[in-house]
């Protein structure tokens, strides 16, 4: 062999190591560019799904405080109000034949009242909600609902319905009534049935209405609707929205319960 | 045995040390790397300090490889759940002991398997620059200066394809005492090599205990 020969290929293949190092070491820093450029990007990105998070949470907390003092206001005009200007009239217009009777009459009246405002109380109070069951605390709702008179609820519910924590029974329960306050306010109906279920790990709760219903395809989700949503997600649970025109709407919020947390009431 | 081979030895020890000690205190990438270098370490007492002996260096030298070549493929397939990548590494963990196979069937026990190490470098490099992509597909909050995945994978870009052009220079410098240097450079950058896998090590294992930020 010519050693000149050798000695020009190795030569070639040291340029061709240096040139084989300067293209890796180029194409190192070529990516540390791309990538800072695409961590930049996908920074922008979170930053912005978060503060539209915060943007929807805040218009959802708005509109759950908008209609939390709705109810508030319905409920002392439409029923503590009534009653108590029933009572005002009745002690006013009191014959003086029939003092003790106005009394009497007064004083039921009051004592009506004072439960209507009780109830208020606990049906806003979301301590009391996990003080007792989950079906309990429908049923009073519904009971509340047909005291109005402009509803007929039915509830049936599963016997085995497994004990929640204070979070998922108090936003489950908060999703209930929201979706039962939506059927009194939009459905235009009379009735109203909610089926509490537990199968396979999953607590379903779903709330159907006879009311006018909607065309899903042509209406855009208002904030009710997302509130809903967003806040099933918080407890990882799920909504689902069924509904077609003149054939009433229906809601199902599913919830996923872990079997150790399971405990049966 | 040279000063530099003797860094080297020491190096990959400490490696090895510190990889036990963080064994169970890092992430997945923590402990390949340990068995990383304690198949170098052990590679460094059959090969280099027993090479005269029953263990004659190229047998050492295709197990080491064997070896070496199976973990960094499990090392890039802990690396991320892309289909497309995972797909990609566990084909590449199916050619390995085809090509094992092959390179036992052609080659006699004493002769230095060139393909086989060829096949290896290949494999990491292909994989090195196919992380990269995922890299960019998927881009977490972790700066690269404290990356372990990302020095990880430099350093195999890096050193690798030279270590490629190292071995086809060795039969040409063979004997040749005007090129002493390219194994000597080789050793050096060998020993950078090792210095970067245990600053991987370093931060697989200091990254495992800070919040996962993604």
């Amino acid at each position: 062999m010519n050693p000149n020969a050798v000695d020009i290929n190795v030569n070639t293949i040291a340029i061709t190591g240096f040139l084989i190092f300067a293209l890796l070491g180029g194409f190192i820093v070529f990516f540390i560019i791309l990538y800072r450029q695409t961590q930049r990007n996908h920074q922008r990105e979170k930053e912005r799904i978060r503060v539209e998070m915060e943007r929807q949470q805040l218009e959802a907390q708005l509109e759950i405080t908008e209609e939390t003092m709705r109810r508030i206001s319905m409920e002392i005009h439409d029923n503590v109000g009534q009653v108590l200007s029933l009572a005002k009239l009745q002690l006013a217009q009191t014959a003086p034949d029939r003092i003790e009777e106005s009394i009497h009459a007064g004083r039921d009246l009051i004592t009506r009242a004072l439960a209507d405002l009780r109830n208020l109380s606990r049906s806003l109070n979301g301590q009391y909600i996990t003080e007792i069951s989950l079906s309990d605390a429908i049923q009073r709702e519904l009971n509340l609902v047909s005291g109005t008179g402009t509803l007929e609820c039915q509830f049936f519910s599963d016997d085995d319905i497994p004990a929640l924590t204070d979070r998922q029974q108090v936003m489950l329960f908060r999703c209930i009534q929201e979706s039962i306050s939506n059927a009194i306010k939009h459905a235009k109906g009379n009735g109203i049935i909610i089926h509490l279920k537990y199968s396979n790990s999953v607590l379903t709760a779903s709330i159907e209405d006879n009311g006018q219903g909607m065309d899903l395809a042509n209406i855009t989700e208002g904030i009710g609707m997302q509130s809903l949503s967003e806040r099933m997600h918080l407890i990882s649970g799920e909504m689902r929205l069924e509904s077609t025109p003149n054939k009433g709407t229906k809601i199902t919020l599913t919830l996923p319960v872990l079997a150790e947390t399971t405990q049966h009431v | 045995m040279s000063a530099v081979h003797q860094i080297m030895s020491l190096v990959i020890a400490v490696g090895f040390l510190y990889g036990a000690y963080s064994f169970f205190q890092g992430s997945s990438l923590t402990r390949y790397l340990t068995l990383v270098f304690a198949n170098n370490l052990l590679f460094q007492v059959f090969g280099v300090f027993f090479s005269v002996g029953n263990f004659p260096e190229p047998v050492v030298f295709t197990i080491y490889s064997l070896f070496a070549n199976v973990a960094y493929l499990f090392i890039y397939r802990s690396f991320s759940n892309e289909r497309w990548y995972r797909r990609i590494v566990t084909t590449l963990l199916l050619s390995i002991p085809i090509s094992f196979g092959y390179v036992l069937w052609i080659y006699p026990v004493n002769s230095f398997p060139e393909e086989l190490v060829s096949s290896f470098i290949l494999i990491v490099t292909s994989l090195s620059i196919s992380y990269y992509l995922v890299m960019l597909k998927s881009p977490n909050d972790i700066p690269l200066a404290r990356n372990d995945r990302f020095w990880f994978n430099s350093a195999n870009v890096v050193y690798w394809p030279l270590t490629f052009v190292h071995i086809s220079l060795i039969d040409l410098i063979d004997g040749k005492p005007e090129f002493y240097w390219v194994p000597e450079m080789h050793n050096l950058m060998t020993i950078l090599y090792y210095l970067s896998l245990l600053y991987c090590l370093h931060l697989s294992r200091k990254n495992r205990h800070e919040p996962e930020r993604s």
